[in-house]
């Protein structure tokens, strides 16, 4: 008896499981929250709203052309579902992928080089074993030449990817240096308010001073008390990257709209506070020009002008105005007020306190109107009506003017040429615009080049064979 | 697209069914036209002409009334010839009539589409509640409609229903004040308040922002977070519809073997265009559609054609209260008191709906008081004293079809275009008549529960714009325009997108069947086309 | 509305060469202020005073009311004088006692009260008319229809709006003392 519990004894021990030195579910929880943190979900969503997650098929408006997304899902025939965690790293951090092609930089993968092993394991496990297959192949990216030679990528990357990996800032404390790894490499905030140069990388010496993206502009979110964050507390920005939104200073649209309802709003409140305090500790740059936020009193607006009666039944279809008054009463009025004073409880935000109307560029006014505003915050969703459609660019532009007129800053003003600019996207970045010369330059200078090639190997070849005849000519005067 | 004809389907007029229709066909690749009698005419526009109206009650008046596209309220317009002012609020522009409308979005019972076999009166639908049902789910999410998913809507206090086989898009709004207050007092009295399941975003929904109590559904919805036909215009051009404005249809072509060939149509510019297409859909509302098939002389083999015109016949209440409920928070209307909604009774008498208004009173009670000579400071107080007790309550009767309720193109008077205007002889019918001594008792009692003092209960039978039976829905096609499919039984590629199919008004709203309809028939044509 | 995100990254900076637009000027009402003469104006300001019990009211609107009543009835400058001045000859103190006054039995003087009450409280003239597409009422003012004030902080002058959903769900705060 006491022999066969022995064996008994020996095979319940050999056949305890050793479980791997990780839990898979919190694994999973954890690359969820990173993938979370990192956004995927913006770009490699579906092309339609509502899709599933990370299939890909999203197609990015790039200067060079239309990027589409890949599909990110485990799925092995269409998606990384054959990836190893070592390619799923290097398309994180060299921006390369499993079949060895170069991606292009709308993958952030400059800024996700920094991320950390623990976290790609974490993304890799929750992307194999926490994300539903999708068995569907997205359409090819094809950009226009030369930017669909993916090998130019290389030396792009030999200037422009550091692959330090992460570097904490000097002085950095343990909270300011969380903030700065969400920052800088998971939530990869300077890829939209770091200004690009020529080639269209980040320049450093601007870092986070702001960005034109298309008609938007990211803000300034330096430390400057005047063009940045510096004047907003610590509570104020974690209020604002969780919920979208800060009652009498401004609200997130656009890009920064969809990046508060796919990653902020979900992450935790110690996190956006080490973001917060790491964003109060980058160095202060000041926008050129500007010495002050202009803050305005809400006057009452006199209604007895604007309300003069109907004139005959044909006026009644006419929506041709351009007085800006009027149309700001008829299209912004019932939300944001006669005296854009927005609603008493603050959800219609107050046009007179707002970074949209007071700062230095009323792009993003002119684009809030066009294109609205469509964003769920951690205190729910909003909307505000795309009225693009509905007026014309002389419309908006004297909505604009009338509303930085009156409850803005009073320098600032918008052309209907530059509406009609925004609406296509804002102006192109001098390298596409330039490219056409570049390629042409670059022919002729590759023609050049060739020619001198050409006449320098002749000219060469003219001097080695005047120098043979001459070491003939030589060892014939010279032999006896 | 073929090159034998203009397009595949062409719709006449843009309103919350034509469009709708047309969204759904061109989004299935088939190639649409849109004709529209008015212009396109962009939501600020319609809110600074209402805020400049000096007759805010007139829900027209924001909307151009043209010579060549009148609106319901010109008098040359309609002429009446019964002893009731038929007067719906109807309108000609892009997006149509559910500019101005409380967004109203009910289903029918099963039991109202059996009035007949049931009741022994009226007719019945030619089709199941059951048969509808998955395209009243289309039509909700189409429109984005928020609704309880728990109660009994026929208003005898039971469980959920009618059956949905799928819940409301969006959450009902939240009940207001006065709304609870009037449940928590008269429901003891076994009346039971059923939330109108509505076509307001509670969240934003389809680019349109929820509902944020600007108390103005009618005439004009500020902010878009109601639906409006517009909104279903706009999805079909973007879905490759083509929609031409200031193109009012005149005359439906027949050709070989009894199909429908052309339509005319005439613009203000003096154009006169002929276009074809293999399928029509008339979509012009229940007094135009009738109106267009009649000059046109087709579709009419049963003579039912512009009769059995039906509305939803309707009287009002208002009272002050012995406590302040604070109407005009929120939308302008929520829901109301459904315990007439059916029954056996229906045999002899029509059921009835109750509906507590939510709009703001202030002018309705400052006029009041003014005529009482109340002038001063004591007319301020008076104002807030007598508007946060104001009730409002908005009653509608259900009708039935009678034979000489009648819609027909004028002999003597012609628009702008040249185009027949309309005649419309309308009788309150006894069915009616008969249901109205218990709509005078329970306002009685309404008052009495709440402590009220009357303003006004008397106000005589009212227009409740919801246009029913004048191209009837029926199996027969010796007294029926349409079959269950809308498909006039005269013209096999001819379909008519409009409430006027409707053959049993019931008592509710009837937009949301029409939708429904309007789907239904663009899948039916789809597969034809 | 689906927001891309964008990669447009632009050299140009936004220059000042957009057009400065006007500044919105105010309608001019002069075509008011002609019809009316001063003395009637100064009357209506007082009489509209005494009858609304305030101690200020809008210019504009005072003008526009006395102009379109005296478009609808040229008499209207008398019978409005003729009633100012019998509240002064009656010393009627305030408002209150006005319906009581033996001179407020004459259809016209009271007729002319309301038409300037209804004026100001309900902002129009002329007498509505339903189911027309137009009647004789001509607009004085929307927003500010003095009907609308008494219960400011509880409802909306509609089209406009008070805050965010379901904010209705709760009663006004002053619920207490209405």
């Amino acid at each position: 008896m006491g022999l066969l519990k022995f064996p008994l004894l020996a095979l319940l021990l050999t056949a305890l499981p050793v479980f791997a030195a990780e839990d898979t579910d919190a694994l999973i929880e954890k690359g969820a929250y990173v993938a979370r943190a990192g956004d995927c979900e913006a770009c490699h969503r579906t092309a339609e709203n509502g899709g599933a997650p990370l299939a890909g098929g999203y197609v990015i408006d790039s200067p060079m052309g239309k990027i589409i997304s890949s599909n990110i899902t485990p799925s092995k025939a269409y998606g990384i579902g054959d990836y190893t965690e070592q390619q799923l790293a290097d398309a994180l951090r060299k921006g390369i992928n499993a079949k060895g092609q170069h991606l292009y930089p709308a993958m952030p993968y400059t800024s996700y080089q920094g991320m950390s092993d623990d976290d790609i394991h974490a993304l890799y496990v929750y992307l194999q074993q926490g994300v539903k297959a999708v068995d569907q192949p997205v359409p090819e990216t094809h950009l226009a030449f030369p930017f669909n030679i993916r090998q130019l990528m290389f030396g792009w990357n030999l200037v422009f990817l550091d692959n330090q990996g992460f570097v904490p800032k000097p002085g950095a404390t343990e909270q300011t240096s969380r903030g700065q790894y969400l920052v800088d490499n998971l939530a990869h905030c300077g890829a939209c308010h770091t200004p690009r140069n020529a080639l269209m990388a980040e320049d450093n010496s601007q870092y986070l001073a702001g960005a034109r993206l298309g008609g938007w502009v990211a803000p300034n979110i330096t430390s400057d008390k005047v063009s940045g964050l510096g004047d907003w507390s610590e509570d104020d920005l974690v209020n604002f990257l969780k919920n979208g939104h800060l009652a009498d200073k401004a609200q997130a649209a656009g890009g920064m709209a969809e990046a508060v309802e796919n990653s902020f709003r979900f992450l935790s409140d110690s996190d956006l506070h080490a973001m917060a305090a790491y964003l109060h500790s980058v160095p202060p740059i000041r926008d050129p020009g500007q010495t002050e936020r202009i803050v305005r009193d809400v006057k009452p607006v006199d209604m007895s002008a604007l309300e003069t009666g109907q004139g005959d039944q044909a006026s009644l279809a006419d929506a041709t105005g351009l007085d800006g008054a009027r149309l700001y009463n008829s299209a912004c009025s019932s939300c944001h007020g006669r005296d854009g004073q927005g609603s008493a409880d603050k959800f219609y935000p107050s046009l007179s306190l707002n970074t949209a109307l007071n700062g230095n560029q009323a792009n993003n006014l002119v684009m809030a109107i066009i294109a609205g505003i469509d964003r769920k915050g951690a205190d729910g969703a909003v909307n505000m009506p795309a009225l693009g459609g509905d007026l014309n660019d002389a419309q908006i532009a004297a909505i604009a003017n009338y509303s930085l007129q009156t409850f803005g800053n009073p320098a600032l003003s918008v052309s209907s040429e530059e509406v009609t600019s925004l609406r296509r996207g804002g102006d192109t970045p001098l390298l596409i615009t330039a490219m056409p010369y570049l390629l042409w330059g670059g022919g002729l200078l590759a023609l050049v080049l060739v020619i001198v090639l050409v006449l320098w190997r002749r000219h060469h070849q003219h001097l080695r064979a005047v120098e043979a005849k001459r070491i003939a000519l030589n060892r014939r005067f010279h032999s006896n | 697209m073929n090159q034998d004809f203009d397009a595949d389907v062409i719709v006449v007029g843009s309103g919350a069914l034509g469009s709708n229709a047309a969204f759904e066909l061109a989004k299935l690749g088939k190639s649409v036209i849109i004709l529209e009698a008015g212009e396109h005419i962009p939501r600020w526009k319609i809110v600074e002409n209402f805020r400049n109206s000096s007759n805010k009650g007139n829900y027209n008046s924001p909307y151009p009334n043209e010579p060549w596209a009148h609106h319901s309220y010109d008098e040359q317009y309609i002429e009446n010839t019964g002893s009731f002012e038929f007067r719906p609020g109807m309108l000609k522009l892009v997006g149509g009539t559910t500019w101005h409308w409380a967004a109203a979005c009910w289903r029918y019972l099963p039991n109202d589409m059996k009035l007949k076999t049931l009741y022994g009166v009226g007719r019945d639908w030619p089709l199941e509640y059951s048969e509808l049902e998955p395209y009243y789910v289309r039509a909700e999410i189409a429109l984005g409609v928020c609704g309880s998913d728990t109660q009994d809507q026929s208003g005898q206090g039971g469980g959920a229903f009618p059956p949905r086989s799928s819940p409301y898009p969006m959450a009902p709004e939240g009940d207001t004040y006065l709304f609870q207050r009037l449940r928590e007092r008269m429901a003891p009295a076994g009346y039971h308040f059923i939330h109108e399941p509505n076509g307001r975003a509670t969240e934003p929904y389809d680019g349109r922002p929820a509902c944020s109590g600007n108390n103005n559904c009618m005439p004009v919805c500020p902010i878009g977070a109601m639906y409006s036909g517009d909104v279903h215009a706009r999805h079909a051009e973007q879905a490759g519809a083509k929609l031409i404005t200031d193109a009012t249809a005149y005359k439906l072509e027949k050709g070989a073997d009894d199909k429908i060939v052309a339509i005319h149509y005439r613009s203000s510019t003096g154009a006169d265009v002929r276009l074809t297409a293999k399928y029509f859909i008339v979509a012009a509302h229940g007094l135009e559609t009738p109106k267009l098939l009649l000059i046109s002389e087709v579709a009419n083999s049963s003579d039912q054609v512009g009769r059995n015109l039906m509305d939803h016949t309707g009287q009002g209440l208002q009272f002050i209260a012995d406590e302040p409920l604070w109407p005009g928070r929120g939308a302008v209307q929520q829901g109301g008191i459904f315990n007439r909604r059916d029954g056996e009774f229906r045999k002899e008498r029509a059921s009835v709906k109750h509906s507590i208004s939510n709009n703001v009173p202030n002018i309705a009670v400052a006029k009041r008081l003014i005529a009482q000579g109340v002038y001063g400071k004591e007319l301020d107080e008076r104002i807030r004293h007598d508007a946060a007790r104001w009730v409002d309550v908005s009653t509608v009767y259900e009708t039935l079809p009678l034979q000489t309720n009648t819609v027909r193109p004028s002999r003597t008077r012609k628009d702008a275009l040249g185009i027949p205007m309309l005649v419309v002889n309308y009788e309150v019918g006894d069915y009616v008549k008969a249901a109205k001594s218990g709509v005078t008792e329970d306002y009685a009692h309404f008052v009495q529960l709440m402590g009220g003092t009357v303003v006004e209960d008397n106000t005589g039978y009212q227009n409740r714009d919801h246009l029913m039976g004048t191209v009837i829905m029926g199996a027969n096609p010796k007294d029926s325009v349409v079959n269950h499919e809308c498909r006039t039984h005269d013209h096999a590629n001819l379909f008519l997108a409009t409430t006027g199919v409707i053959p049993a008004s019931g008592t509710i709203n009837p937009t949301l069947a029409g939708v429904a309809l309007s789907i239904r028939m663009a899948d039916i044509i789809a597969r034809e086309v | 509305m689906i927001t891309r995100r964008k990669l447009l990254y632009s050299g140009a900076a936004l220059t000042g060469a957009g057009l400065f637009a006007p500044l919105w000027a105010g309608v001019a009402l002069a075509q008011e202020v002609s019809s009316a003469a001063s003395d009637d104006v100064e009357s209506f300001r007082q009489l509209s005073m005494f009858l609304l019990e305030r101690p200020s009211l809008d210019a504009a609107l005072s003008l526009r009311i006395l102009a379109q009543c005296t478009q609808n009835d040229p008499e209207f400058p008398q019978k409005m004088k003729a009633l100012w001045s019998k509240v002064g000859q009656h010393h009627v103190r305030s408002v209150g006692q006005l319906s009581g006054s033996p001179f407020y039995r004459d259809p016209v003087i009271k007729d002319t009260t309301q038409k300037i009450v209804s004026a100001w409280y309900l902002g129009y003239t002329g007498t509505p008319v339903s189911l027309r597409a137009t009647d004789g009422t001509r607009l004085v003012t929307f927003t500010g229809a003095l009907a609308y004030q008494p219960t400011a902080d509880a409802t909306v002058i509609p089209t406009y709006s008070r805050g965010k959903t379901n904010y209705w769900v709760n009663p006004p705060a002053t619920l207490a003392n209405d």
